[in-house]
């Protein structure tokens, strides 16, 4: 019972409060996560290309014709701004111990979007394939990473 | 390229395209929505492969496999994996399942096939020296051949062709990544084309 009204509370912050919400955690995941330009400069381009592609895929929210825990956001709904940002922090944690906390953090955050039923679960996973693509990508071509066998690894 | 690294190329590209064989057969058996969910759950496993390299721990039964058939030049262990099940998730994502199905065949065969027959060609692309113009034409044919069981076959030869073409370009990124993504953008280019 107290469980089930935390995780509601929870996942109505992220809605109601998102912009507070992901300003806490991408502030958190900068100062505790590795590869810090990579991810600050997937975030702004995973924001950019979320924004981009709801206007491009005009594809609306299930909450439009379903009942919905809160009430429905305006704008599209594919892909899911939420999971987009979120799906960073699945990636960005690799080989530090902080991936233990924002790895199921993320997670959560996306599958908290189809449990408030503002997206359907293909609207998620499409923001999750759009951040971790955009984030190997930068990760693969940034002049800041060490590449190949010194690349970070632990010693 | 030595003939030591031909060989490690070698082996690499066939268990690409046979592992890329076995996701395709896979993928049609589960249908679109289980074939997305398990690239996921793909994913979150690589990723916990990944954390677990890049802290340092060794994985008995993952590193043999990394040692193998992971080139040296990797930015982190398991990054032609990862970025193929990354791709694939996208194109999944991000068009219709069969036209998917398509770009994942043309990444599997296409990009195995062409390094297969590239290691061995003689002449070199004007614009690409280290890749050949047998390299690019094994990509296309054997490209647009698997993708044409799924998608109308000149649509397969236009992306085998393109896609082909910007394979032998010089990005500095995974040809596992970079090619469903150029795949997808194609899909949704292709109808101001027509």
């Amino acid at each position: 019972m107290i469980f089930d009204q935390a995780w509601l509370a929870f996942a109505v912050f992220l809605e109601n409060y998102e912009y507070v919400a992901f300003g806490i955690i991408i502030i958190a995941a900068l100062a505790l996560l590795p590869r810090k330009r990579v991810f600050a400069v997937s975030a702004g381009v995973t924001l950019a290309a979320s924004w981009a592609l709801k206007l491009f895929f005009h594809q609306a929210r299930p909450c439009l014709t379903q009942a919905a825990l809160v009430a429905c956001p305006p704008d599209f709904g594919f892909p899911s701004g939420h999971a987009a940002l979120s799906g960073l922090l699945l990636i960005a944690g690799m080989g530090s111990p902080w991936t233990l906390l924002f790895a199921p953090l993320g997670l959560l955050i996306g599958y908290s979007r189809v449990f408030l039923g503002v997206h359907t679960p293909e609207q998620v996973l499409a923001g999750f394939a759009l951040s971790l693509v955009i984030y190997l990508l930068i990760w693969r071509v940034s002049p800041w990473e060490k590449k190949g066998k010194n690349d970070g690894r632990k010693k | 390229m030595d003939e030591k690294n031909k060989q490690f190329e070698v082996g690499r590209q066939w268990f690409h395209i046979l592992f890329g064989t076995g996701l395709l057969i896979g993928s049609v058996l589960l249908g679109p929505q289980n074939t997305r969910t398990a690239y996921f759950v793909a994913m979150l496993i690589g990723l916990a492969i990944l954390h677990l390299k890049l802290s340092g721990m060794r994985l008995p039964l993952i590193d043999p496999v990394l040692s193998r058939f992971e080139r040296s030049s990797a930015l982190f262990p398991g990054q032609g994996a990862l970025m193929y099940f990354a791709g694939a998730l996208f194109v999944l994502s991000f068009t219709p399942f069969h036209f998917a199905l398509g770009a994942i065949a043309i990444v599997a065969f296409g990009d195995g096939f062409a390094t297969l027959v590239g290691l061995y060609g003689k002449w070199k692309l004007p614009w690409s020296p280290k890749k050949t113009t047998e390299g690019l034409v094994a990509f296309i044919l054997s490209a647009a051949g698997i993708a044409a069981l799924v998608i109308p076959p000149l649509h397969a030869l236009s992306y085998a062709i393109i896609l082909g073409v910007l394979e032998t370009a010089d990005i500095p990124a995974d040809d596992n990544l970079i090619l469903p993504v150029a795949a997808t953008v194609l899909y949704y280019l292709a109808p101001f084309a027509v």
